[in-house]
This record gives structure tokens, C-alpha cells and sequence, in this order.
């Protein structure tokens, strides 16, 4: 399920809320990122450094 | 006393976009489609019946003014001609109840827009019918 970022004070949940493709069920998801009110949100993935312990 | 209908403050929202504070106009229709059912014996036209049910041929027209900024009217509106979207409309903000009725136009179809629509000095605005769809109205 993708997952996108709001970015329009246009929308009725506030700006800067990750919503799914459930959440736009009734909307057409390709407009609404055309016009700028929603983007894909990619989140960043923390990676994890495992250190060797010292002898 | 009679009662009047004054609304400032309705509730426009297009591909769940809310443009209310560019919208000046807004018109519901709901229309079923006409049947004739008038049949030999009878003495004057007739038109449906309790078990003759007719088509929705709904509408809803709005009057937007234009906007070129990020996440305005242009932004929302151009992508939705030639396919079928939802449209909201309320009489004033707040939940549905039986004095605050929200209509939702499902699934209509905007046939087109004029991205430029302008004369010196006016603002410019554009107006849009939304045709077809599912007619609804929630009161609660």
C-alpha cells in the first residue's frame, strides 16, 4: 500500500500527515499529485552500524 | 415566518480538495429522468409511478476564481477533465445534520475548464459543471 506525504492546507487531514491509498479511496490519487496537494512519501530508512567490539 | 436561505459560508470540495474560498457559486441538481407512463383509458399524461424508477441525471455547477499558485484552483482542476471525480457540497462547515445537509456527487464527470479566462481588470474565474454520478445527501 502506498504511503504519501500532505502538503495542501486543502486537504482534511493537516499538512505534513503520511495517509494511504485507503485513506484517498475516493479521490483520484494521480490528480491529486499533479496538483501538488500530496507527494510520495518515502521514508528514511535508519541503518543500523554494528561495531566490533575491540580486543 | 417564511424561511430564507442565505448561504455565505457553504462548503465546496472537489477531488477532496476543499476550494470553498474561491468558490462564489455553487448549484446542485438532482434530477430523476422523466418517464411517461401514461397508458390506454387515461384522460391525461402521467409520469412514473411507485414502481417505475428512472434515471439520476445530476449536476452540480461551480463558479471558482482562477488561481495559477501551487495547490489552487488550476493545480486542482486541471487533471480531473475527462474523467469522473467527487464532488461535496454543504451549506455551511461543520457535520452533516438535518439543517446542514452534504450532498456528495459521486463519481461525475467533468467534460472541461478554461485554464485561461480573462478580461482587463476582472478577476478571473471559471465555471465548471460537473455532470452524471450519484446523487447523495447526508443528515447525520
Amino acid at each position: 500500500m502506498s504511503k504519501y506525504l500532505v502538503n495542501s492546507d486543502r486537504l482534511i487531514w493537516p499538512r505534513g500527515t503520511v495517509i494511504d491509498t485507503a485513506d484517498l479511496e475516493h479521490c483520484n490519487i494521480d490528480v491529486l499529485l499533479a496538483g501538488g496537494h500530496i507527494s510520495a512519501h518515502k521514508p528514511t530508512k535508519s541503518v543500523k552500524t554494528i561495531t566490533e567490539p575491540k580486543d | 415566518m417564511a424561511t430564507s436561505v442565505y448561504l455565505s459560508n457553504p462548503v465546496v470540495t472537489i477531488n477532496s480538495v476543499d476550494l470553498t474560498d474561491q468558490c462564489t457559486s455553487a448549484v446542485v441538481n438532482y434530477v430523476l429522468e422523466q418517464l411517461e407512463t401514461t397508458s390506454f383509458g387515461d384522460t391525461a399524461r402521467k409520469y412514473g409511478a411507485l414502481t417505475v424508477t428512472s434515471l439520476q441525471n445530476n449536476s452540480i455547477e461551480v463558479e471558482l476564481y482562477q488561481s495559477y499558485a501551487a495547490t489552487e484552483t488550476e493545480a486542482t482542476i486541471f487533471g480531473l477533465v475527462g474523467i469522473t471525480t467527487d464532488v461535496v457540497v454543504a451549506p455551511a462547515s461543520g457535520a452533516a445534520s438535518a439543517t446542514n445537509p452534504i450532498y456528495t456527487l459521486t463519481g461525475c464527470y467533468l467534460e472541461s475548464h478554461t485554464p485561461i479566462s480573462a478580461n482587463l481588470g476582472e478577476l478571473s474565474t471559471v465555471t465548471l459543471s460537473f455532470a452524471g454520478g450519484l446523487l447523495t445527501k447526508a443528515t447525520s
